[in-house]
């Protein structure tokens, strides 16, 4: 097993070997893992007592508690399970989009960087892992599975993923529940720019799962640093703005301000926690705020 | 000193400056296409100010240099005034260079020829024959105002034309004793013809020769003395040209004319004929170059070319003719070989001494050019190219690169 994955730059995998992935909820997930589960058993964590029924293991019984109270009691204790993380990327068409100043950079790059992070991670941890692309029209889905091979496996998916076509219709995303059960982590990557995604999102932080999103957005989109007149066009639906960049820089700075605080604000809302990136930032940042202790910038 | 133009029309070509400024304006109107996904929130009423800013000013600077310097020769520049008051002594062909005076000593005269190109003096004679009037009217017009001229020539002056020579500047008229300018036929009350007739048309010679003998009575001029009593220089049977082209031709033959004939005739000779000779000319829009006294047309001339065919209306014969044994037949004759009516190209030369007229301006190039501007034009011109091509070329190579 290959310790260092391709793609991942060496000081962000460095940086990011100290993260760990944890569910805010319990995880629903057979088998034995690091992370608090519901499913009863032995272990250290203390859970409940109770009453002996016939074909418990005598030696799970409470004989200090038999002796005081001379009934028989099973103590039970909490089994640590593995998690199950679902990486979903957005590969719309405005995912390929990226700064003047930085043009072999894009949107994607850096949420596949992010992906095999975490990926990593999971991977030292021994969850479970898949990965969702959605885009083009189309879902592709790499199912759930661990081990390096894996690893790899999921790795390919999302380097030959292609930023193309719009965030599909809801139908198209329904198969998604068969596979993202309830106590699932989900991390999303994608600069949520569509509504599609944020009503995804919200449907699966209300329906029991642990989602987390990281908004990727690039430095222009922050900063507005045009000159002059300039064409804009959308990558996605190929409407075209022409204006004078320096007289609608304030507005437009305003404008997307509100509207990146309104989704954190909805994000927030629907149980989902949410951290931004942007293009020019380290691109472990995010994790770290989400994974780690650190806080996000003011 | 003040600058003119030779052609200010050519001035019209500084319109052309506005391309170069055109070509520095349209670059700001290319706008770069961003791929921008948050258009969502991106106002589109603003809408971008065109603010007319120019780019590469070095480059715009070297363009419109290059288009005024183009515009500025098309106008042909020149410096008016200016130059030396030197005084011209010009002398017409036909004076013997050694009848002028000397020019005193360490003297800046200028002395030429009177002749297209206005060659100086210590070079051979030109050919004579140049128009006078034309040649001193131009030379007037491109001296500086104050420059002092004088005219040697000859007694006799030719090339003269219907006006009188009047020019802008008192002028020394100076009469040489020399030849005439130009080599005139001797006599000229003589009209030379020549004479190609048929064996049997040979009684008709000897009107001929009396109307030829009758010319020179009376004339006074020296030249034609030595003439006297001579019979007609060109009489011949045969149908061949004459060898003094510039005389006429009596043609006396029947048939149609030669080709080299009438060739002739079209170049501008003169050639008479009689009824029976076929010249393939229409006289439908002739004149009448002959009448006798009851006023009946006895001969008739159309042009044809450059030259003229005069036809008898009867064969050169007393029987159907009787005008030949008139003594006006002489004159009648001369009348139709040489007809009147040619201006006066020749004069005693004290006669025709230039008038003084100080309101004839004419606006010409001056003659010398102590500052070419146009050598200099050309070569800004080209510089400026060079310069605008390594400029407008490099600058395209950095964008590229």
């Amino acid at each position: 097993m290959k310790s260092v994955q391709p793609g991942i730059p060496p000081d962000v995998l460095a940086r990011v070997r100290a993260l760990r992935l944890s569910s805010r909820g319990v995880t629903l997930a057979p088998g034995v893992g690091q992370h608090p589960s519901r499913s009863r058993g032995a272990g250290l964590e203390f859970a409940q007592y109770r009453a002996y029924e016939q074909g418990d293991e005598p030696r799970r019984i409470d004989w200090k508690l038999f002796a005081r109270s001379d009934r028989y009691f099973v103590r039970e204790a909490d089994r640590d399970s593995p998690l199950r993380v679902w990486l979903l990327l957005d590969t719309s068409a405005s995912m390929g989009q990226a700064d003047v100043a930085r043009p072999g950079w894009s949107r994607l790059d850096a949420a596949r960087i992010m992906a095999l992070c975490v990926i990593e991670i999971a991977l030292r941890q021994g969850d479970a892992f898949g990965t969702v692309l959605i885009g083009e029209d189309s879902v592709a889905l790499t199912s759930l599975g661990t081990g390096g091979r894996h690893r790899d496996r999921c790795a390919l998916a999302a380097a030959n993923a292609q930023a193309a076509g719009k965030w599909p219709a809801e139908p198209v995303l329904r198969p998604l529940w068969e596979h993202i059960r309830a106590g699932d982590l989900v991390l999303m990557i994608g600069d949520h720019f569509d509504e599609g995604c944020v009503a995804f999102l919200e449907r699966l932080a209300l329906a029991g799962r642990d989602v987390v999103s990281i908004v990727t957005l690039t430095q222009e989109e922050r900063d507005f640093p045009f000159a002059g007149g300039q064409r804009f066009r959308d990558p996605e639906s190929s409407v075209e703005i022409l204006t004078d960049a320096p007289a609608s820089r304030a507005a437009f700075i305003d404008a997307f301000a509100n509207a990146r605080e309104g989704l954190r604000a909805r994000l927030a809302a629907a149980g989902v926690r949410s951290a931004e990136y942007f293009l020019d930032q380290p691109v472990d940042e995010p994790l770290h705020i989400l994974l780690g202790s650190r806080q996000a910038p003011a | 000193m003040n600058l003119t133009f030779v052609f200010p029309i050519g001035l019209l070509a500084l319109g052309a400056l506005l391309v170069p400024l055109l070509l520095h304006l349209a670059r700001r109107s290319e706008y770069r296409t961003v791929d921008f996904a948050a258009l969502r929130w991106l106002a589109a009423h603003a809408r971008p100010r065109r603010r007319l800013r120019l780019v590469e000013h070095g480059l715009l600077l070297v363009r419109l240099a290059l288009v005024t310097a183009i515009a500025l020769l098309l106008a042909g520049p020149v410096w008016t005034g200016g130059m030396r008051s030197r005084a011209w002594t010009v002398v017409v062909p036909g004076v013997s260079p050694a009848a002028v005076p000397l020019p005193a000593k360490d003297s800046v005269d200028e002395r030429r020829w009177l002749s297209p190109g206005l060659p100086r003096l210590d070079q051979p004679a030109p050919q004579p024959g140049a128009p006078i009037g034309s040649l001193l009217r131009e030379l007037d017009a491109r001296l500086p105002a104050a420059a002092p001229l004088t005219v040697w020539v000859p007694r006799e002056l030719a090339g003269l034309d219907g006006a009188s020579i009047e020019l802008a500047r008192p002028v020394r008229w100076r009469v040489a004793p020399g030849a005439a300018n130009v080599s005139v036929p001797r006599g000229a009350a003589r009209v030379p013809f020549a004479v190609r007739f048929d064996a049997d048309r040979e009684s008709a010679l000897i009107y001929l020769r009396a109307a030829w003998r009758a010319w020179a009575i009376g004339h006074s001029a020296p030249a034609a003395k030595p003439m006297q009593g001579q019979a007609l220089p060109d009489v011949s049977s045969s149908a061949n040209l004459p060898a003094d082209r510039r005389g006429a031709l009596v043609w006396l033959r029947s048939g149609d004319l030669p080709r080299e004939v009438i060739d002739w005739v079209l170049a501008g000779g003169t050639i008479l004929v009689e009824p029976r000779t076929n010249t393939r000319v229409s006289f439908a829009s002739s004149a009448v170059a002959w009448r006798d006294d009851d006023g009946r047309a006895l001969a008739r001339t159309v042009r044809s070319g450059r030259g003229r065919v005069v036809r008898l209306e009867a064969a050169l014969d007393p029987a159907a003719l009787p005008g030949v044994l008139d003594g006006s037949f002489a004159s009648a004759l001369r009348e139709m070989l040489h007809p009147p009516g040619v201006s006066p190209a020749r004069a005693l030369a004290k006669d025709v001494a230039p008038i003084r007229n100080p309101s004839v301006r004419r606006m010409t190039v001056p003659l010398r050019r102590d500052l070419d501007m146009e050598t200099w034009l050309v070569w800004l011109i080209a510089v400026g190219f060079v310069i605008e091509r390594i400029a407008g070329t490099a600058a395209r190579r950095w964008r590229s690169a």
